[in-house]
């Protein structure tokens, strides 16, 4: 099988730097998602590995081999584009087999005919193969993008957004489609998306890329859980991070954070708990704030707007200076201008150094 | 604001129509003056007798038949046939070349386009002139190549193969950069991707000239080809001022007949004919091209 490694890779155009020395290693079988906003370097990491584009510096190696030298066709990968780029003026079936013929390795048209049918089964679209590209839906289309790379039977697969121009159900769709068939054919897959959804629910790993550089490199789960700085905090998660910056300080011997109108005892076993006080920014996701009605003085905050998400509410609550997104339960029915009492999970507390943005979790582990 | 109100159906007001007439009354009266007006002119001429300017008796199809079975006009047939072949064939590789190297928007490639264009923008006739200084026997390109070896004597244009070879030769060097513009616009029109697709698939790039490239550029191609031809077919300019026919009548296409029956014989009636046989081969061309526009009629 196929691992793959970048070490030192450097490219820019011009005077923008599309990637700042990028090291990664992606091992064999691997699902990785190259993840980030657009222009953070996600399709340069891709086309450099695909060959279409060269490295200023740096190596790359596919297998055990370096491959800076070698021409797309001789890396072993296929490559899936953004706008599919099937090949308008050819059927489908003879845009799966392009592959093949263009090679000129001289597969017998007989073995031609086979390992197409074989494809375009696997993928449900047999009944396609003879249309043209105009003919067919966008998630057709997409199949046979697919299918085309699927048939050189590549080391390496390189996926650049392929889902991004399809509607949000058939995305989700074609996510199970794409894991279920990574699970069958176990091949190395290198998926780029900024859909932060779809890195988490189809990757074994995730690298989250900004301005060129790798923010960070791991599963899913340490993605969000353990995001190392507030860009990635940020960037992970159906919507924004709640930012709130404080103090980290002792309270009668009980770590605490403290904010205007906030004060929250913080799990001790973390170390850089015993410290000296502190400025630093605190990360909490919607999902461990929860937001109940109040008639008493507890720690209370003023409902600005509620939205209805699915089974539950989302209530975008004031407190001290801040407004913090939360939780709170249908049958609560919150409106705009009540008074909420906020329960904080201290297990999904993120503190940042507000100067540096890394993670203090992080820094001193 | 109801500009067309009787394309509504009815309730026609007539105002509205009077200003729509009003609007497209120019371009119809300019038709009408430019074209309408000496082709029926011309037809007109083409079955009477036309003598210096003063029209004579009718006599249905004798100036077609007149024409047709000239040995002159078979020639000039012939002729025109071998020019527009030729330079078609010399024009067309030469654009597809320039638009093929020139495709990529570095600041050569944008520089070079504007080169190539320049002896498409200056006049036919100065240019024409032009390399007709460049290719004479005492001041041009052979004296000085081959005046060095003792040879002193040779004139292009007095060859009928090189001076063949001198009026293809001007007809390229004009319009390869208009084949240039259009082929390069259909090469714009082709998704990178597809190319960075089969470069990943293992396409060659003479593979994915022949599999990519002209399939997807077949539009563009027949257009630049039925533009071309036209344009060959009914140029004067360079056969008028770079050889005048000569020698011995081997350069003259049907528009020099015509010119010459015309305005050096005075047979205006003959010259009509001639020019009207002229005018339903372009039409059939121009069916051909307003073919290859329709929409439906595309490639997929
Ligand atoms: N061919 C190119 N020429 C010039 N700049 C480019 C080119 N490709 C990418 N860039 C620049 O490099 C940066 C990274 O681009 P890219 O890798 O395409 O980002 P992403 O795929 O993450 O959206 C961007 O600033 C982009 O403008
Ligand atoms: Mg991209």
């Amino acid at each position: 099988m196929t691992e793959v490694r970048f070490s030192h890779v450097r490219k820019s155009f011009g005077s923008v730097i599309a990637l700042a020395g990028l090291d990664l290693d992606i091992k064999s079988g691997d699902f990785v998602s190259l993840l980030g906003p657009s222009g953070s370097g996600k399709t340069t990491t891709l086309n450099l590995l695909a060959g279409l584009h060269a490295a200023d510096s740096g190596d790359i190696l596919i297998g055990d081999k370096r491959v800076n030298d070698l021409s797309p066709d001789r890396r072993n990968i296929a490559m899936v584009f953004q706008n599919y780029a099937l090949y308008p003026h050819m059927t489908v079936f003879e845009n799966i087999a392009f592959p093949l013929r263009a090679r000129g390795r001289g597969f017998a048209e007989a073995e031609i005919q086979k390992k197409v049918k074989g494809v375009a089964e696997s993928l449900g679209v047999a009944s396609l193969l003879a249309r043209y590209p105009k003919e067919l839906s966008g998630g057709q289309q997409q199949r046979i993008a697919l299918g085309r790379a699927m048939v050189r039977e590549p080391g390496v697969f390189l996926l650049d957004e392929p889902l991004s121009n399809l509607d949000a159900r058939l995305r989700i769709r074609m996510r199970r489609d794409i894991k279920a068939l990574h699970d069958r054919i176990r091949s190395t897959i290198v998926y780029v998306t900024h859909d932060q959804a779809e890195a988490l629910t189809m990757s074994t790993k995730i690298a989250v890329f900004d301005q060129g550089e790798l923010q960070q490199y791991g599963s899913p789960n340490e993605i969000y859980h353990r995001p190392l700085n507030m860009f990635v905090a940020n960037f992970v998660g159906e919507r924004e991070i709640n930012f709130i910056a404080g103090q980290l300080q002792a309270v009668e011997g009980i770590p605490t954070f403290i904010a205007p109108g906030l004060s929250l005892p913080v799990n001790a076993e973390e170390r850089w708990c015993s410290l000296e006080p502190r400025d630093a920014v605190l990360g909490i996701r919607t999902e461990a704030i929860f937001a109940r009605p109040t008639a008493g003085s507890e720690t209370v905050g003023l409902v600005e707007q509620v939205e209805l998400v699915g089974p539950e509410l989302v209530a975008y609550v004031k407190i001290g200076e801040s407004q913090l997104s939360c939780r709170a339960e249908l049958s609560s029915e919150l409106r705009s201008g009540d008074r909420v009492h906020l329960t904080f999970d201290p297990a999904h507390f993120h503190f940042f150094d507000p100067q540096t943005t890394a993670s203090l979790a992080g820094s001193t582990k | 604001m109801r500009i067309f109100p009787s394309l509504r159906g009815k309730g026609a007001d007539d105002g509205g129509e009077a200003f729509a007439m009003r609007l497209v009354a120019p371009a119809l009266l300019i038709e009408f003056l430019f074209v309408f007006l000496p082709l029926t002119l011309g037809v007109y001429y083409s079955v009477h007798t036309v003598r210096y300017f003063q029209v004579g008796a009718f006599i249905g199809l004798d100036n077609y038949v007149g024409v047709l079975t000239s040995p002159a006009v078979r020639n000039s047939f012939v002729v025109t046939a071998i020019f527009a072949l030729g330079s078609l064939i010399l024009t067309f590789t030469v654009g597809l070349a320039l638009a093929l190297h020139l495709e990529r928007d570095g600041r050569m490639q944008v520089f070079m386009r504007a080169v190539v264009l320049v002896p498409y923008i200056i006049s036919m006739l100065v240019g024409s002139l032009l390399l007709r200084w460049v290719l004479s026997q005492d001041s041009g390109v052979p004296q000085a190549v081959l005046g060095p070896f003792g040879s002193s004597g040779f004139s292009i244009f007095a060859n009928s193969t090189s001076a063949m070879g001198a009026l293809t030769y001007n007809a390229m060097w004009r319009d390869a950069a208009f084949a240039m513009i259009l082929l390069l616009a259909g090469l714009k029109s082709i998704p990178l991707e597809l190319y960075a697709a089969a470069r990943v698939d293992g396409a060659s790039a003479w593979y994915r000239f022949r599999r990519l490239t002209l399939p997807l550029l077949k539009t563009p191609i027949l257009i630049t080809i039925v533009r071309l031809l036209m344009h060959f077919i009914n140029s004067l300019t360079f056969q008028l001022i770079l050889t005048g026919g000569g020698p011995a009548n081997t350069t003259e296409t049907i528009a020099l007949r015509t010119f010459r029956l015309g305005f050096e014989d005075y047979a205006l009636g003959r010259a009509n004919a001639l020019s009207f046989v002229m005018f339903i081969f372009n039409v059939i061309l121009i069916s051909v091209l307003i073919h290859l526009f329709k929409p439906g009629e595309k490639l997929r």
